[in-house]
């Protein structure tokens, strides 16, 4: 039986929304994998949580419109520190369309948009894993 | 045993002489006849499921009869149980001629950028009809950090303006006349109020316009801080409560017209639960103001008077006017049987509505036109003072230019193109709509009673009781959703991927960079001796009991201290709250 996956969930930066954040860490705890819960911190703070926990993947939940500007921040330090080969990084919330393709170039394994489903998250997250 | 708010509404009903409107051989012959024409006509499916609960995202749960008749409301006394408009209970309206003698604020959201990407999309829209001004701030501004703060980092700009000390303002409103407009600033905490809308004050005094010929209102929300909000720290409760009800105190005695807090409402709702606990909340909210402003020497109607709240209308359309009606019936009679309220001003459920956010969704935008659309004419039909029409693009960023004009247009068409205007609650004496006022009335009551129970509405957001009741309920809509019990056209039923080439709205590239130069400017230029001053004498007011610390924020305005700056003092005055956690 394979150990539990270890999932770090934030919000990076000033983000007020907490409605996705705590719905996704619900949904990957009922799925069986083990949350980290960070809430609100810094890129530099979630980097060092993300090492500290030996997590296997980052989720990060943007609802403000600000995932382009944390997103290039956060893989930023994550390549600074080798992270983005060890860690899957998943991005979620209010994303308009074209702006997904830009995160991926950036390093996000995947992106999840509102309306992104249970399966799909979940599918996403053992993906970026074996990746 | 202290008497609940119920019992004290119920007793002093009890004593009250009703005079009901339908006669007793008018009923029984109508029950005869009704029996009668359900089991020969009705079918007996609908017969055995008479009662259905419509199933809708932020939903109450509440059943509704296949038909009403009188005998769902056998007791209807018209005087006792509505009213006049304008008149006790005030079920009918908060005035007698309601939108014929005053229509509905058309005031939209806007907030993004640079100051002056928002100064010209405030003037866009108010050229375009718009009667009022909304401002929404960005994150950082919001959570209070100074744009050159770590966490401010990628973010300046986005979702609202970025405003990092007075000189903002000034940019923000260029060629704006405060004095004229009624502008409507959503400090959403407690806290940033008051450090933002000292700011606001600063700027009238620098061009000259006395603060009581300002109108407008502010947020001021403990719902918002302690509650509703994620954030990397919380001052405690009390201390949150405090400072909310010093922002009331001081805006009430030198800004007269000028609406200190519009209770949450909508972000509670929108965060996930339903429209009655909605209300629940914030009455009891309202509640704990007023027994706070009474321990503080105060007049409950020298308060109550510019009490307003802020409402979400979600998709149920008869719900949504149905509980604004009964909402205002149950504040009237709690102002005045458990408040022994005075003025008639203080018993009015004011309120601004906004069309309920979480109800939008990505797949096929331009749906979410007709369901702001039903949103809206359900909040016109149910009353309200005040509004904002989300936009078809909610799912994917903030408005453009473009769905932020059809918002204004979409009130527009209600209030010249439809009549509903012309008559004040049309729906009144529907047998439906005041059976469902009376039920959602008698609901709130019982969430008052709970809240009631844990110690009251602070308590009940510091233990954790409130927050995870909200989460219990947005968890489980979830699931009804993922399973198809509520329908989302286009989103889980008739699912379509329309909409994935959708262009959002570009927030302007420049805004981070164009605030960090001005902020660092900033700080090389200003007097730091007295900004070290202001911000010191404000630690010691936040330390000291019984001291209105507003006066000190807005010393600090003056001198030019930062949002951030201010926000770090409260952190260090009231120290950190754990706040409850869910996961």
């Amino acid at each position: 039986m394979a150990d539990k996956i270890k999932v770090l969930m934030c919000c990076v930066g000033p983000e007020t929304h907490n409605r996705g954040i705590l719905t996704v860490s619900s949904m990957l705890r009922d799925a069986g994998m083990e949350v980290v819960y960070l809430g609100n911190a810094s890129a530099e703070e979630t980097i060092k949580a993300a090492i500290e926990e030996d997590v296997k993947v980052i989720g990060v939940s943007s609802l403000s419109g600000g995932h382009l500007g944390i997103g290039k921040i956060l893989m930023g330090m994550a390549k600074e520190k080798g992270l983005e080969k060890r860690i899957g990084f998943l991005m979620g919330g209010v994303i308009p369309p074209l702006d997904i393709p830009k995160l991926k170039e950036m390093g996000f394994n995947d992106v999840y948009p509102s309306g992104a489903t249970r399966d799909q998250i979940i599918n996403g997250i053992k993906k970026a894993i074996v990746a | 045993m202290k008497k609940t708010t119920r019992e004290i509404i119920q007793e002093a009903l009890a004593g009250k002489k009703r005079t009901p409107l339908y006669s007793s051989e008018a009923l029984g012959k109508l029950k005869q006849e009704f029996e009668g024409w359900k089991s020969a006509k009705v079918q007996p499916k609908d017969q055995d499921n008479w009662n259905v609960i419509p199933q809708t995202v932020l939903g109450s749960e509440l059943p509704r009869e296949l038909l009403y008749t009188p005998l769902s409301n056998p007791d209807f006394d018209y005087m006792e149980d509505v009213g006049n408009s304008g008149q006790e209970p005030f079920a009918r309206g908060i005035h007698p001629n309601m939108y014929r003698g005053r229509t509905f604020t058309q005031r939209q959201l806007v907030g993004f950028g640079k100051p002056e990407d928002t100064n010209a999309r405030i003037k866009f829209l108010l050229g375009a009809g718009a009667t009022g001004v909304n401002l929404l701030f960005d994150m950082p501004t919001i959570q209070m950090y100074d744009s050159d703060d770590p966490m401010s980092a990628g973010q300046v700009g986005s979702c609202g303006v970025c405003i990092d000390q007075a000189k903002d303002w000034e940019r923000l409103f260029a060629g704006i006349d405060i004095a004229k407009e009624t502008v409507s600033i959503v400090t959403h905490y407690p806290s940033n109020c008051c450090i933002l809308f000292p700011m606001y004050l600063v700027l009238a005094e620098r061009t000259n316009i006395p603060w009581d010929q300002l109108k407008g209102s502010v947020q001021n929300d403990v719902t918002m801080e302690s509650l509703v909000r994620n954030a990397a720290a919380y001052i405690p409760p009390r201390d949150n409560f405090r400072i909310e009800c010093d922002n009331i105190e001081f805006i009430r005695q030198n800004v007269p017209k000028w609406n200190f807090v519009t209770l949450n409402g909508y972000n509670l709702r929108e965060f996930g639960t339903s429209g009655v606990t909605e209300m629940a909340v914030a009455f009891s909210h309202a509640m704990a103001i007023l027994d706070e402003m009474i321990r503080r020497g105060h007049d409950v109607d020298w308060v109550g008077e510019r009490l307003a709240y802020f409402w979400s209308p979600a998709m149920d359309f008869f719900e949504e006017i149905s509980r604004l009606r009964a909402a205002r019936r149950l504040w009237y009679r709690i102002m005045k049987y458990k408040y022994n309220a005075k003025s008639p001003r203080s018993m009015l459920m004011r309120c601004h509505v906004q069309t309920s956010g979480i109800s939008l969704v990505r797949e096929e935008p331009l749906n979410n036109i007709i369901r702001s659309a039903y949103e809206a004419l359900a909040a016109v039909l149910g009353g309200s003072q005040s509004l904002h029409v989300d936009s078809y693009d909610e799912a994917y960023a903030v408005p453009s230019e473009e769905s932020s004009l059809l918002s204004l247009r979409t009130q527009q068409i209600i209030e010249h193109e439809t009549g509903v205007t012309s008559v004040v609650d049309p729906l009144g004496g529907s047998y439906y709509v005041e059976a469902l006022t009376n039920e959602i009335e008698q609901r709130i009551l019982d969430e008052i009673t709970e809240i009631e129970k844990q110690g009251g509405y602070i308590e009940a957001v510091a233990n954790g009781y409130l927050l995870n009741k909200i989460y219990n309920y947005f968890y489980n809509e979830q699931k009804k959703i993922e399973n198809g019990d509520i329908k989302i056209v286009a989103h889980n039923w008739q699912k379509s991927t329309r909409g994935e080439d959708f262009e959002a709205f570009k927030y302007p590239e420049d805004a981070e960079e164009v605030q960090l130069a001005r902020l660092k400017e900033h700080r090389a230029t200003r007097d730091s001796q007295k900004v070290e001053a202001a911000l010191k004498a404000l630690l010691e007011a936040c330390k000291s009991k019984d001291v209105n610390i507003v006066p000190y924020t807005l010393e600090c305005a003056r001198v030019g201290c930062t949002v951030g700056e201010q926000w770090k003092v409260f952190k260090e005055a009231f120290g950190i709250w754990a706040r409850p956690s869910l996961v």
